[in-house]
C-alpha cells in the first residue's frame, strides 16, 4: 500500500507513512500530515497499536471509528479528505481523523469582498495548507519544503499543480528560493523581494495575497504559491498586470458588471498616476486645453495663490501622502479621526488661507481616492511612486513630457517579466505555458 | 563593462531629455499669471501712418462667477500692423497675454469693405489662434462690439461664444464662420466667403445677418429672412420656418425635416442651369384652426410656390453681386472634369439659370383635433 501511496503523492512532503510492528501484528499506516489531527492518530491507532491491550484486528473490526475500504481507487480520494488509512492483514481501514479548523480562522481584512469566501489564509503554515488543499482537494497537488533564513529557520512551502505547473517556472522559484541568504525573514514581501531578480523593480510581478479563492485558481491555471510560516499572505508566482488589476469578485459577477469595473479600474489607474502631472502641464503650459470656461473659473480660483503650480502640487501631494500613512499606521480607533482631521478640515483651511487653488483640492481627493480603487495592496503602492517622476517631467516638459512619459511607462512594463513570463500582456494564449521564458535563466 | 554599459544608458536618458526641450513650445507661466484675451477686433483708425486699429477684450476672472458679474478689461491701438500693435499692446499690460482662448475676432465694418485678406492672413498665421476662433463683422466697428458687456455674461466673452458655439442658442438665423473655413474659402476657387455681422443691442448682441464677401471684401449684405433661407438651402437647417400667407391669414410651418438636392447643367445653347429641388417637411406653427382639415394640400401648394419665388430671388441676387456662397462653382468642378472647368465655370455664373422645384408635407398641425 505504501508504495501505491507514494507513487501517487510523488512529491507531496506532508504524506506521512508508517510501517509498524508489534508482538502480533505487522500494519502499514498513511496520511496527509496537514489535513489530519495528529494527535488524533496517536490516541487512537499509534498507542493501541503498541500497548496490545485488545488484539488490533478486534479493535479495527468493533471500533466504529473505523471502516473498512475495498476500493482501492479511492485511497487519494481519503486521505486527501484528512482520512487515515491502515493496512492490516491485506485489509484497508480508514478513519476519519480530519483536523477540524479553529473557529477563530481569520477573515480577510486586507481584500475584502462582499460576496466572495472571507476566510483569509492563517500565519500557521499548516492551517494555511490545510485551507488551500481543502479547496483544491486534487492528488496532483503537490507541495515541497524549503528553509530560508541561517537563523529564523523559516518554512517555506510550494505548492503547485504538477500537472499544470510550468516546469521552467518551478525551477526558477526553486533557485531562488535555495538562494536565498539571510539571517530573518519576518515577511511574505520580503520573501517575493528576496525571489525577485530586480530588487530596484518600480511594480511587484507577484501577487501578494490573503485570498483562497485567488491562490486555488491560480493554482488550476498552472501558477505557483509560496506559503511560509509566520505569515497570513501567500505569493502567487507568474502573474501578469492585469491580474493584479482584477478583484476576485470580478469573476462572480456578470460580464458586463465586471468589464465595467475592470475598465473603471484601469481608468482610475490612468487618473491617479497622471492626474498631478496632467495639472501641472495644463495650468503652466498649455492652458487652451480646456473649454475657455473653465480655464476662466481655474484662474480665478488660483488669482490668490502665490506659489507657481508645482509647488502648489508638492504642498497637497505632501499632505494626502502623509494623511494616508498617517491612517495606516494609526490603530483603527485614531485612524478615523486623522483623515475627518486632515481630510475636511485641512482642505477647506488650505483653499481658504489661498495656499492651493479649489481645483487642485478635486486634483488631490481624486488622485487619492482612484488610487485606492487598485485592489492589490502592492500594485497600489508602486502607483502611488510612479505619479512623482511625471511631476518632474511635466514641470519641466508640460504636455509632451507628459505623453513621453506615460510612453516610457509603458515601454518599462512591457519589458517586464514575471519569472519569466511576460509581464504586461493583455491577451494571453490559451495556454499558460506557450508564453515565452524571456529574461530569466532557468539553469 | 558594466560602467561602459550604464554610461551609455544614462547618455540614451540625457539624449531623449535634451530632444524633448523643444518640444515644449512657451515657457512655464502660470495660469494665473495669463491675461486671457477673448475677442480682438481689428479696425481701419483712418490714419494713414498707422492704419490698423487692434482692441483686445481682456478676460478677469473672479473665483466667483454670476451672471453679470464679470469684468473685462479693454486695451485699444493703433498700428502699422496687426502684430505690432498687439505687442505694443503686451507693454500696457501687468501678465502675460494669452491667445490661446481668442475665439472671437471682429471685423469691422469699414475695414470689411476694403479688404480682409491681410487680417485673416495674421489670423492663420499665428501659432497660438485656435483655426476654430470665430470670425464676423461688427457694426458700426469691431471695438464698439467688444465694449458691450451683456447682461447675462458669466464669463467675459461668454455671450458671443454661446451665440456663434453650437452648445449655446441654435437659432437659424445665425451662422457661424470659422477662421479655417474662411481661410479655405479665400483660397479655394469655386466658393466665396462669408462673415455674420454683430451689431449691438440693448442687452446684448444681435446677430442675424450675413455679408457675402468676394475673395475681399464685402459685396451684399442678406436680411435677417434671406439669412434664414440661405441657411436653410445650404446646410439644411431644420428647426427653422417657412412662411406664406393663406386667405389674409399669415401661416408659419416649423421645419422637420429638409433636404435640398441641386444639378448643374450645361445646356446645348453654351449656357448653364442649375435645378435644384427643395423638399420639406414640418408642422403647422401659427395659421388658421382649420387649416389641416380643410386646405392643407392648398396650403401646402402656396408654401411650396412662395418657397420657390423666394428661393430664386435670393439665389438672383447673389449672382448679381458676383459672389458663389453657396460654392456652386466648387460642385461644378467636381462634377465636370474637365483642366478648365473652372473658367467655363466663371463665364457661365452670370448668366446661370435658375428653375427651382419643392415639395411641402405638413405632416401635423401641431396640435390634437
Amino acid at each position: 500500500m505504501l508504495q501505491a501511496i507514494h507513487e501517487r503523492f510523488a512529491n507531496a512532503s506532508d504524506v506521512k507513512t508508517h510501517r509498524m510492528t508489534n508482538s502480533q501484528f505487522s500494519a502499514e499506516i498513511a496520511y496527509i500530515a496537514t489535513l489530519v489531527d495528529e494527535s488524533k492518530v496517536s490516541e487512537l491507532v499509534l498507542i493501541p497499536f503498541a500497548k496490545e491491550e485488545v488484539p488490533f484486528n478486534d479493535l479495527l473490526s468493533s471500533n466504529p471509528n473505523f471502516s473498512k475500504l475495498d476500493d482501492s481507487a479511492r485511497w487519494t480520494d481519503m486521505m486527501l479528505r484528512g482520512f487515515v488509512l491502515i493496512k492490516l492483514e491485506a485489509t484497508i481501514y480508514t478513519m476519519d481523523a480530519a483536523r477540524v479548523i479553529r473557529n477563530t480562522a481569520p477573515q480577510t481584512t486586507v481584500e475584502s469582498t462582499i460576496e466572495g469566501p472571507q476566510i483569509a489564509l492563517s500565519e500557521d503554515l499548516m492551517d494555511s495548507i490545510n485551507i488551500i488543499r481543502s479547496r483544491y482537494a486534487s492528488p496532483d497537488l503537490e507541495s515541497e519544503e524549503f528553509t530560508v533564513g541561517s537563523l529564523s529557520k523559516t518554512r517555506v512551502v510550494l505548492l503547485y499543480d504538477h500537472t499544470r505547473v510550468d516546469p521552467a517556472v518551478l525551477d526558477i522559484a526553486r533557485l531562488k528560493l535555495r538562494s536565498i541568504q539571510t539571517d530573518v525573514l519576518s515577511a511574505s514581501g520580503e520573501l517575493s523581494k528576496f525571489m525577485n531578480d530586480n530588487r530596484k523593480r518600480l511594480f511587484p510581478v507577484e501577487m501578494i495575497t490573503e485570498r483562497v479563492d485567488r491562490l486555488t485558481k491560480g493554482m488550476s491555471k498552472g501558477k505557483i504559491i509560496v506559503l511560509m510560516q509566520g505569515s497570513m499572505f501567500a505569493i502567487l508566482i507568474p502573474i501578469t498586470f492585469t491580474e493584479l488589476m482584477t478583484a476576485t469578485e470580478d469573476r462572480y459577477e456578470s460580464f458586463w458588471t465586471s468589464a465595467l469595473l475592470l475598465s473603471l479600474r484601469f481608468i482610475a489607474l490612468f487618473m491617479t498616476t497622471t492626474l498631478p502631472a496632467l495639472y501641472i502641464a495644463v495650468i503652466s503650459y498649455n492652458p487652451e486645453l480646456f473649454r475657455v470656461q473653465l480655464a476662466f473659473s481655474i484662474a480665478g480660483s488660483r488669482a490668490s495663490v502665490p506659489y507657481p503650480s508645482f509647488i502648489e502640487v508638492f504642498i497637497m501631494l505632501f499632505m494626502i501622502e502623509m494623511l494616508v500613512e498617517a491612517s495606516v499606521r494609526l490603530p483603527k480607533y485614531i485612524g478615523s479621526t486623522a483623515t475627518t482631521v486632515g481630510g475636511l478640515i485641512l482642505g477647506q483651511a488650505a483653499q481658504q488661507a489661498g495656499l492651493v487653488s479649489s481645483i487642485m483640492i478635486i486634483v488631490t481627493s481624486v488622485m487619492a481616492i482612484s488610487n485606492f480603487v487598485i485592489p492589490v495592496y502592492s500594485l497600489s503602492l508602486s502607483v502611488r511612486f510612479i505619479k512623482y517622476p511625471l511631476i518632474v517631467i511635466a514641470i519641466f516638459f508640460g504636455l509632451p513630457g507628459v505623453a513621453c512619459g506615460v510612453f516610457a511607462l509603458l515601454i518599462y512594463l512591457c519589458s517586464q517579466r514575471s519569472f519569466g513570463k511576460p509581464y504586461f500582456r493583455l491577451v494571453l494564449p490559451k495556454d499558460w505555458k506557450d508564453t515565452d521564458i524571456g529574461e530569466v535563466k532557468s539553469k | 563593462m558594466s560602467i561602459y554599459k550604464i554610461s551609455a544608458r544614462f547618455l540614451c536618458l540625457l539624449l531623449a531629455f535634451v530632444i524633448l526641450v523643444p518640444t515644449t513650445g512657451c515657457g512655464f507661466i502660470d495660469i494665473d499669471k495669463r491675461f486671457f484675451v477673448v475677442a480682438i477686433a481689428i479696425d481701419k483708425s483712418g490714419n494713414e501712418k498707422k492704419p490698423y486699429r487692434v482692441t483686445i477684450r481682456l478676460s478677469i476672472p473672479s473665483s466667483k462667477t454670476e451672471p453679470g458679474m464679470e469684468k473685462s478689461q479693454i486695451e485699444t491701438i493703433d498700428a502699422k500692423e496687426i502684430s505690432e500693435g498687439l505687442r505694443i499692446l503686451k507693454s500696457h499690460v501687468d501678465k502675460e497675454i494669452d491667445l490661446g482662448h481668442c475665439k472671437v475676432f471682429v471685423l469691422g465694418d469699414e475695414l470689411a469693405r476694403d479688404d480682409i485678406t491681410s487680417a485673416t492672413e495674421w489670423m492663420i498665421r499665428r501659432r497660438d489662434i485656435q483655426s476654430s476662433a470665430f470670425v464676423a463683422v461688427g457694426y458700426p466697428d469691431g471695438m464698439s462690439i467688444l465694449k458691450k458687456m451683456p447682461l447675462s455674461e458669466r464669463y467675459s466673452g461668454n455671450t458671443l461664444f454661446l451665440t456663434f458655439g453650437s452648445d449655446g442658442t441654435k437659432s437659424s438665423f445665425i451662422r457661424p464662420e470659422k477662421l479655417f473655413d474662411l481661410f479655405r474659402r479665400i483660397n479655394e476657387n469655386g466658393m466665396d466667403p462669408y462673415l455674420p455681422l454683430i451689431r449691438v443691442s440693448k442687452n446684448g448682441y444681435e446677430v442675424d445677418q450675413l455679408n457675402l464677401l468676394d475673395k475681399k471684401r464685402i459685396r451684399l449684405l442678406l436680411s435677417p429672412d434671406e439669412t434664414q433661407l440661405f441657411n436653410q438651402i445650404d446646410k439644411e437647417t431644420i428647426n427653422s420656418t417657412f412662411k406664406t400667407t393663406y386667405k389674409d391669414n399669415s401661416v408659419m410651418l416649423a421645419v422637420t425635416d429638409l433636404r435640398v438636392q441641386y444639378k448643374i447643367q450645361r445646356l446645348p445653347d453654351g449656357r448653364g442651369k442649375l435645378s435644384m429641388h427643395i423638399h420639406i417637411g414640418g408642422t403647422i406653427e401659427e395659421g388658421p384652426s382649420d387649416i389641416l382639415s380643410l386646405h392643407s394640400e392648398e396650403v401646402e401648394r402656396k408654401l411650396g410656390q412662395d418657397v420657390e419665388k423666394n428661393t430664386i430671388k435670393l439665389l438672383k441676387r447673389i449672382q448679381r453681386a458676383g459672389v458663389d456662397p453657396l460654392h456652386f462653382g466648387l460642385r461644378y468642378r467636381a462634377t465636370h472634369k474637365s483642366s478648365t472647368a473652372f473658367e467655363e465655370w466663371q463665364e457661365l455664373y452670370p448668366t446661370l439659370q435658375f428653375d427651382v422645384h419643392s415639395t411641402v408635407r405638413i405632416q401635423s398641425a401641431g396640435r390634437i383635433h
